[in-house]
């Protein structure tokens, strides 16, 4: 029936939309820069509040997040994963 | 006083009226049985399910003494099509409102009105009754049933929803008199003083929906347990019937304990009793109650759906689904921890902090069976080949929005970001991601994927993906400029934000006018989508194939379109009177 695709690539292609999504609300927010807004990557490297700052906050944080599932996931995937494609 | 007065009598009438309606269909029950593919003793002989259709009356009589839990199950499912449909129209309006920051097109008390209206018709009149649609149709034939257990409790905890939904709505229908502006929470003293008896008719109207919703649960839980077919055990209960029984049990819980405190309201608004006045049980009282019944509800919303999505992921992924078990043991997770995170929903209303930080920590627990579940999803997909069906997209579609609203979520549930960010938009944005990014995604999923079945067509594939593709970029493109703001203190539940002093204007304008823009998107994608289904169901090319998904291929067959292929057989063969054998294997 219809073509099949990589499951990773697909996969690839989901977390690069999700992690975008993450750097443009930093570029939006850092672009507004409302008060208070004070950006700490991960409760240790202080950034600045402008828009490449909050796009480095965002991107890391979701990245390294969701990116730290999707090793899980490979690491997972090769080992345990014995459904075979028929 | 006069008023109050002519409200109760108002009342009065409504609910005897309501006594008649029941009373008049309890004694039509001996005409139903007649109809019954059950009747009598063969109920427990386990006839085939595809009795023929002459059994049935024809026209309209037909659906409206229905008990097959097909018919059943095409009724809530049109029902709630209408609910979205009506609710959708609403947000539209709401929407139009906002995208200028004064009161333009329509009043705020208006506004307010269709906010309550909108946040009760999607949760209770389309959310709970679309997933009863699939539960009905497709749990007996998954789990080789012949019927529901009581069918005829089925047809009336569906024909309580019309009803329902006309109380509900009955604020806009009755000419001269006034919606309820409560916003679907209802909180008091607010919803104890609001004067209008439409909102004492939208308290009855959910009272009967939660009736009709917890008679389905008991229904559902009654025929999981005890029609299951020999071949299906604990075991191999396929994974959307579990979380059709665990959130079952969670409306069994959750729904008795809604209807009391909605009693409790009325008495409170209409006989002078103190549950949740000051000098009584305090307005707080009426925030657990309602929170106690609120969040499991949320779940009560989603775990179908993540019963679909994982359904359907693996049978377009062409392998079977990762950590089966794990899906399971989450699900279960999800359905007792949802009772104990009630309270982050209050944080802000000065509860004792030692209580709000054990509130946030199973709050923060409760994401991990939710992650356990993407994690499965994702690892189905990796190894996996996928085609990009209409479904299969919708599904992908739900994982990417869910890990938003659940992210968006976990930071909520952080005590001091609440504070922050509790009763702005931040929090529409992150339900929504949820409820319509994720929740209704998968609802679709399901429409498209099991198209064939119900309708014995096949839907129009390009128009399947422009549905998507419009929902998908309205979805983010609404809601992501309401996380945004959100965070910039935009508060919700206002109808113009000219006189909102904690933000700039300019701003605030251009972000509501990108949510407006993004929900027309989605308008436009529904409409197709309406068009899609009623032009393929009365037109469509008919389904000639069994196997319409082609998942024999990957030995990723099912129940319920073995049932579908043998249907067919039997539709060929009606005209000699016989019974054909069942002609498919399980691969
Ligand atoms: C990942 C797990 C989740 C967490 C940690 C979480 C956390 C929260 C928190 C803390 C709030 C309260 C925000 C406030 O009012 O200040 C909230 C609101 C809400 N959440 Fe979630 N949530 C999660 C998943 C879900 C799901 C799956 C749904 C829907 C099916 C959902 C629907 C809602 C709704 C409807 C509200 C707003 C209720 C209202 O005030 O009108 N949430 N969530
Ligand atoms: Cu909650």
């Amino acid at each position: 029936m219809s073509r099949r695709l990589s499951g990773r690539r697909v996969i690839y292609i989901v977390y690069a939309a999700i992690v975008s999504i993450a750097a443009l609300m930093g570029f939006i927010l850092g672009t507004i820069n409302p008060e208070g807004m004070d950006p700490t990557l991960f409760f240790v490297v202080d950034l600045p509040a402008t828009p490449v700052g909050m796009v480095i906050f965002g991107v890391s944080t979701i990245g390294l997040g969701l990116g730290a599932l999707l090793l899980l996931v490979a690491y997972v995937a090769d080992r345990y994963d014995d459904a075979e494609l028929s | 006083m006069g008023d109050m007065a002519s409200g109760q009598i108002a009342i009065t009438v409504l609910m005897g009226l309501l006594l008649v309606v029941v009373a008049a269909l309890l004694t039509r029950i001996e005409n139903w049985r007649s109809y019954a593919p059950t009747a009598g003793a063969s109920s427990l002989t386990g006839e085939e399910t595809s009795y023929g259709h002459s059994e049935k009356p024809g026209g309209i009589t037909r659906w409206l003494t229905t008990v097959d839990h097909k018919d059943i199950g095409i009724l809530y499912g049109a029902f709630a099509l209408v609910a979205f449909a009506v609710g959708g129209i609403m947000v539209v309006l709401m929407r139009t409102e906002l995208m200028w920051a004064g009161e333009d097109i329509m009043s705020a008390s208006l506004y307010n009105s269709l906010l309550t209206s909108h946040g009760i018709t999607m949760l209770f009149l389309f959310g709970t009754p679309i997933i009863a649609a699939f539960g009905n149709y497709f749990v007996p034939l998954l789990i080789g049933a012949d019927d529901m257990a009581f069918p005829r409790i089925n047809a009336i905890a569906f024909w309580l929803l019309p009803p329902g939904a006309l109380l509900i709505w009955g604020g806009f229908l009755i000419p001269g008199m006034e919606a309820a502006q409560t916003s679907w929470t209802m909180y008091t003293p607010l919803s104890a003083e609001q004067p209008m008896i439409g909102a004492d008719l939208m308290i009855l109207g959910l009272h009967l929906t939660g009736v009709s919703a917890t008679m389905g649960a008991i229904n559902f839980i009654a025929t999981i347990f005890t029609e299951r077919d020999e071949e299906v055990t604990w075991a191999n209960l396929d994974i959307f019937s579990w979380t059709m029984l665990t959130q079952s049990g969670l409306i069994l819980f959750a729904f008795p304990l809604l209807g009391s405190a909605l009693v409790m309201l009325l008495l409170d608004r209409n006989v002078g009793t103190t549950f949740f006045a000051t000098e009584g049980g305090g307005a707080i009282l009426w925030q657990h109650l309602f929170w106690f019944f609120g969040h499991p509800e949320v779940y009560i919303l989603v775990l179908p759906p993540m019963g679909l999505i994982s359904y359907i992921i693996p049978r377009f992924s062409g392998r079977k689904l990762f950590g089966f078990k794990f899906v399971v043991y989450s699900t279960l997770a999800i359905g007792v921890l949802s009772f104990g995170v009630w309270a982050h929903h209050m944080f802000s209303t000065g509860i004792d902090p030692r209580l709000q930080v054990s509130f946030m920590a199973v709050s923060l627990a409760i994401a991990i069976p939710s992650a356990v579940k993407t994690f499965n999803w994702i690892t189905t997909m990796w190894n996996g080949k996928i085609r990009l069906t209409t479904p299969m997209l919708f599904s992908i579609g739900f994982v990417a929005n869910f890990i938003i609203g659940g992210v968006t979520g976990v930071f909520l549930a952080t005590i001091p970001v609440d504070y922050l960010l509790h009763d702005t938009y931040y929090v529409v944005g992150h339900f929504h991601y949820v409820i319509m990014g994720a929740i209704a995604f998968a609802v679709f999923a399901g429409i498209y994927y099991w198209f064939p079945i119900y309708t014995g067509k096949m839907y129009q594939k390009a128009l399947g993906k422009w549905h998507f593709w419009l929902t998908m970029i309205g979805t983010n493109l609404t809601f992501f400029g309401m996380l945004i703001l959100g965070y910039l203190g935009m508060p919700r539940r206002y109808a113009t934000y000219n006189l909102v002093s904690v933000g700039p204007i300019d701003l605030f304008t251009i972000l509501h006018q990108s949510a407006t823009i993004g929900a027309f998107i989605l308008l436009i994608g529904q409409l197709v989508f309406v068009w899609n289904v009623v032009s393929s169901w009365l037109y469509g090319r008919r389904v000639a194939d069994g196997d319409p998904w082609d998942l024999k291929d990957d030995a990723l067959y099912s129940r319920e379109f073995r049932w579908h292929e043998r249907r067919m057989n039997d539709d060929l063969v009606l005209a000699d009177g016989g019974a054909s054998d069942d002609g498919s294997e399980e691969s």
